[in-house]
């Protein structure tokens, strides 16, 4: 696309009612609702009812960041590594938001940033830092220990 | 579904600054059911009885939010494909949500170096492909410590994946004292398309039917006469073959339409020729890698390719290099090793007669040393088209062979030639990394430099890259006050990111 080109532009509508415009070129990216701004709905507004506007706003930083042709690989590196310096809960919506929009490389990004967390911690402390509260039944908790219990067996044995 | 999001926010929010800390403030979530709380703890400790709680941490956790519970499973998959099995399986005790979700992992990586563990790792496999659910495999990788009695298991294991449509099938096998022979099925199993072997032994009696292989990489594999022919014929879709310290490597001809990579590493002459010859006249990019012993390349007709990188190391001094590179001329990016440029100052090199090289990338490895300096002035005055060089000094690897050689050649390059006329047009970016803090860029480095900003007219950007905690200040001011034939040229020293 030639510079003196007006860009084409995307409108998008966070849940809470804030409108982002974005360059076609970045929300191509948008994998799940590409085919609302291509099939010639150009200048309405897409609605994103599950996306909160802090989260949206995050989301397309992002995609803006990995659009851009001229960044070095290493300041996107770099970038993607701060993107995800971010609180749970916000990890957590991002992740959501790339799953609902069906953006590949920042859903793994941010799955593989909490598959690092989830690395070399007993389940206790997984347990811990994410909340997760255990609500077995005696019959389930057998059987899932029946599964686990040699591998963690092996696991904490010396080797 | 939307307010749920909002209003778990603020709980989280509110609960992170008094988490874990100040457990003794007063909370009237917190402090409800404290019976409740003990008889949670004692069905937790039952659950995993080999993992002690640290109870004082316990009490906030009511109020918390799972988020991670929250995704769906499609998501929470993802997160497990990350992890390998024996982690994924463990998140089964986390709670009942998590219980049977790994049962449906599409990647399945097992790993186990240590050989006195090997035992309980092939029983760890097998029950936990009993207990798999999946109805599709996209993966399935071991990688242990092989020992010939445990072929009736690996063989199930390989039969479950190809039952199960595997695409990826990465087979590992280390210290055998036998390598693993690969059972028939593999041979025409149609959904195999990333295939990755180590210490395997190929038993081609038949024909090869992989209609979907696209990557195929083999280390350590004897490659038995016509085996490559055999795997070429049968395999239509390959695109990638690594060839990787392979007994009895010959030379090698591609004549298959679709292969566009092939990377050679760790070549040895043991069983074969000194010189391995090439011929692929469809592959777009080639990579020669490792060590080599004793053994050199030639590249017979290679037209098509795009990219090539040379990094090999070989003990010995070899004058094929020259030919190679030669051979080389035309691609758009290349990637030369220490070794490989070592080698430009051998013999008739000196009087470079080959046509200029068409090379719009270059990307090196050197020591960035007195003697290694003047070679890559060499190749830049031969590459009139590079648009990017990119310089990566090392340490690594092989002291100057030629320094300690007889060759009569040494030497002839130390010493930069003059220049008449401008030879880097379209030297654009030039950037160097690994800069060694303790001793600066030196003389030599410096020397190139200056070269490059007295010579490239439209040089946009220098970038040095140092370590964080570098002191380049030095440098940086002697760098500034160069002179600069372009105007535009731009010197920024960048901090190397450090994860």
């Amino acid at each position: 696309m030639s510079s003196t080109e007006a860009k084409k532009m995307v409108v998008l509508k966070s849940f809470d009612g804030v409108t982002f415009e974005v360059e076609e070129s970045v929300a191509v990216q948008f994998e799940s609702i590409r085919h609302m701004f291509e099939d010639n709905l150009a200048g309405s507004v897409i609605p994103l009812s599950n996306i909160k506007s802090e989260i949206l706003s995050k989301v397309i930083d992002y995609c803006k960041r990995h659009a851009d042709d001229t960044t070095d690989e290493e300041d996107l590196k770099a970038f993607d590594a701060d993107f995800v310096k971010v609180e749970h809960g916000t990890l957590f919506d991002i992740i959501r938001a790339a799953n609902y929009l069906n953006i590949k490389s920042l859903l793994d990004l941010t799955c593989q940033t909490v598959a690092d967390m989830i690395k070399g911690k007993t389940p206790a402390e997984i347990r811990e830092l994410f909340n997760i509260s255990d609500e077995f039944t005696p019959e389930e908790e057998e059987e899932a220990s029946i599964i686990t219990r040699f591998i963690y067996m092996d696991r904490y044995a010396d080797c | 579904m939307v307010n749920g999001i909002h209003v778990v926010d603020c709980v989280g929010e509110e609960n992170r600054n008094r988490f874990p800390d100040n457990k003794e403030e007063s909370d009237s979530n917190v402090n409800q059911g404290v019976d409740e709380e003990k008889e949670e703890e004692r069905i937790m400790e039952k659950c995993i009885p080999w993992f002690p709680l640290q109870p004082q941490k316990k009490r906030l956790k009511r109020v918390m939010v799972d988020r991670l519970s929250d995704l769906n499973d499609s998501v929470i998959l993802h997160i497990l494909s990350f992890l390998n099995v024996q982690e994924a399986v463990c998140t089964s005790v986390l709670s009942t949500r998590w219980k049977s979700l790994w049962t449906s992992l599409s990647t399945l990586m097992f790993h186990n170096r240590c050989s006195s563990k090997s035992k309980p790792f092939v029983e760890r496999v097998t029950r936990t492909l009993e207990n798999y659910r999946a109805g599709y495999m996209k993966k399935f990788a071991v990688d242990f410590m092989y020992n010939r009695c445990y072929d009736s298991q690996v063989d199930n294991w390989i039969l479950l994946a190809i039952q199960h449509k595997v695409e990826d099938l990465d087979l590992r096998f280390h210290l055998c004292s036998t390598p693993y022979k690969l059972p028939h099925h593999v041979y025409h199993a149609p959904s195999i398309t990333n295939l990755s072997l180590l210490n395997c032994i190929l038993g081609l009696n038949g024909a090869v039917a992989w209609r979907s292989l696209k990557s195929l990489s083999i280390t350590k594999v004897d490659l038995a006469e016509g085996t490559i022919e055999m795997i070429l014929s049968g395999s239509p879709v390959l695109e990638f073959l690594k060839i990787n310290a392979c007994r009895r490597m010959k030379n090698l001809t591609i004549n298959s339409t679709s292969v566009k990579t092939l990377v050679i590493q760790n070549c040895d002459a043991e069983f074969s020729d000194l010189l391995l010859e090439i011929s692929a006249q469809y592959i777009q990019s080639l990579h020669i890698l490792g060590t080599t012993h004793s053994r050199g390349f030639q590249l017979i007709n290679v037209s098509s390719l795009v990219t090539a990188k040379i990094n090999y190391y070989s003990d010995a001094l070899c004058h094929c290099a020259k030919q190679l590179l030669e051979s080389l001329h035309h691609v758009k990016e290349i990637n030369l090793g220490p070794y490989c440029i070592q080698m430009l100052s051998m013999g008739e090199i000196i009087c470079w007669p080959t046509p200029p090289t068409r090379w719009k990338s270059l990307v090196l490895t050197a020591h960035l040393d007195e003697v290694d300096t003047p070679r890559i002035f060499r190749l830049l005055l031969n590459s009139p088209s590079i648009e990017t060089l990119i310089v990566n000094r090392t340490r690594d690897g092989c002291s100057d062979l030629l320094l300690n050689s007889d060759v009569p050649a040494v030497g002839i390059l130390f010493g930069f030639p003059k220049v008449s006329g401008i030879t880097l047009l379209r030297l654009k970016t030039v950037k160097f990394t690994g800069y060694p803090g303790d001793i600066g860029l030196g003389a030599s480095t410096l020397e190139l430099i200056l070269f490059l900003l007295e010579n490239a007219s439209t040089l946009e950007k220098l970038i040095i890259v140092v370590s964080p905690g570098t002191d380049y200040r030095r440098d940086e001011e002697t760098l500034l006050n160069l002179p600069r034939a372009s105007p535009h040229a731009e010197i920024i020293f960048r901090r190397q990111i450090v994860y």
